[in-house]
């Protein structure tokens, strides 16, 4: 098994390797970035467990704040590219219920669940956008493609917006 | 804490996503808050 290199595993009609080599993989390739790092030491200090399940889209959820699920099809796996985003993704929603940041009950005022989650998702975005960024700088990831994976996934406007605010850092 | 993307608000994911908030909680208001919909005992002694 090469080092980080999870592309060896996700080719459709291949048997996909096991669900704890596939979580501990995409965690390595996380820690190359700064913000995927953060989000491991996370991992780990909060004792989060990931679990895979099959769904019929990809599809990430947080049932509870130490359970994250990422799904996909397994007939049709997602990339390792889009499996390593998913994660990020889900795994910064997890960071912001350990902060108290939770969606709104049920009932609240719609201004509130506009409001609250919102804001839940742009942070969700502006991750996944930095994990990505990080990574595709990286010539260990180029086979990978991050960046037009994140366009893929529908942030294709976010993540142009994201690099163009960062340019001017 | 919460990090913000600058012109975010304006693309098309994020009205995608507005109109999927909204009708959850448009959803969620058309059914009463179970809780608050319990009628209350005329005589909780019985």
């Amino acid at each position: 098994m090469g080092q980080s290199n999870l592309n060896d595993f996700f080719k459709p009609g291949q048997i996909l390797p096991s669900h704890v080599v596939m979580i501990k993989k995409a965690l390595e390739i996380l820690e190359h970035s700064p913000h995927g790092q953060q989000l491991v030491n996370f991992v780990e200090k909060k004792g989060i467990t990931i679990k895979i399940m099959p769904t019929p889209q990809p599809e990430a959820y947080l049932p509870e704040k130490n359970l994250v699920y990422v799904g996909f099809n397994k007939n049709n796996p997602v990339s390792p590219s889009r499996f390593v985003l998913m994660l990020a993704g889900v795994l910064r929603e997890a960071q912001q219920e350990a902060a108290g940041i939770k969606h709104p009950k049920l009932h609240a005022p719609l201004a509130e669940h506009v409001e609250v989650s919102m804001a839940k998702h742009e942070d969700k975005v502006w991750y996944i956008c930095a994990v990505a960024t990080e990574l595709n700088d990286q010539v260990t990831f180029t086979e990978y493609k991050f960046l037009d994976e994140i366009r893929k996934m529908g942030h294709n406007e976010a993540i142009d917006l994201y690099i163009e605010q960062e340019r001017k850092k | 804490m919460l990090k913000k993307i600058e012109g975010f608000s304006q693309t098309a994911e994020a009205k995608r996503v507005m109109a999927a908030i909204e009708k959850r909680a448009n959803g969620a208001l058309l059914f009463p808050n179970p809780v608050q919909a319990k009628p209350a005992l005329q005589n909780p002694t019985l």
